[in-house]
């Protein structure tokens, strides 16, 4: 559905406004039910903890993480821990 | 290949892997004994010219050592797979731009914005009434892509 259909149906005449709701609905949507889903890999690199999360991430739905649990290379859900590890990041990288 | 176990949780913007790293000399309980068999107390082990090796614990202040979460010890090439919603609004810049979602889904959004606009001139009855339609409007269509009925399994023949 195009744009100013939504706003016919809504009774909007402002573009920049209606634009500006229909992403917000569309961010809504997307954080009450899955509606657009989207699957990215990271490398994993010795050392390193931190990862960046996808800049259009809405809502977090799985984490998988190769030879978790199995010998095979395929990927596998990995538990989320309750507390941080005792054993500190101290390069906070 | 070897099986990792990994395990995340979530810092301020950003998602920390961390993986488990298993100590097994940390786990190895040790039961008090003489080298010399025969001898069960330290004097009489010591008198014999046995060496008595003390009992060893593994446990340290209750927890156990033996598994411990650490950064992640190799690299793997695409080791971590995030499934995610995003937010499909990167095409939207004018009127004749097209939302990328089903009619049944656009029909939410324009209770969304009715919302929205009931929101701004501060009444909110009616914006409650137009969210409670999105919210709903969004259930249905998420419903209405699961086929058949919904199977509970019980416990009716475990008696």
């Amino acid at each position: 559905m195009k744009v100013e259909e939504i706003m016919e149906r809504a009774g909007m005449n402002e573009t920049g406004r209606a634009l500006a709701y229909i992403k917000d609905a569309l961010e809504e949507m997307n954080t009450i039910s899955e509606t657009h889903v989207n699957t990215t890999r990271i490398h994993i690199v010795e050392g390193k903890r931190f990862y960046d999360l996808p800049a259009d991430l809405v809502k977090l739905l799985d984490i998988r993480c190769k030879d978790h649990d199995n010998a095979e290379g395929t990927y596998r859900t990995i538990p989320r821990m309750l507390y941080e590890p005792k054993t500190e990041d101290t390069d906070g990288i | 290949m070897a099986s990792k176990k990994y395990a995340y949780f979530l810092k301020g913007n950003k998602i920390a892997i961390v993986e488990q790293e298993y100590s097994r000399s940390r786990n190895n309980l040790a039961v008090a004994h003489c080298t010399i068999s025969g001898y069960s107390t330290k004097d009489t082990c010591e008198a014999a010219g046995g060496q008595w090796i003390p009992s060893s614990s593994s446990m340290s202040s209750g927890v156990p050592e033996d598994y411990n979460y650490v950064s992640p010890k190799s690299s793997v090439d695409t080791g971590i797979e995030l499934e995610y919603t995003y937010m499909p609004a990167s095409n939207l810049v004018d009127e004749s731009s097209v939302v990328d979602i089903p009619r049944y889904q656009a029909l939410a959004i324009v209770y969304y914005i009715k919302a929205k606009l009931a929101e701004d001139v501060s009444d909110f009855k009616t914006r409650e009434m137009y969210l409670r339609e999105f919210k709903r409007q969004i259930e249905k269509n998420v419903a209405a892509r699961k086929h058949g009925p919904t199977v509970i399994q019980g416990f009716g023949m475990t008696r």
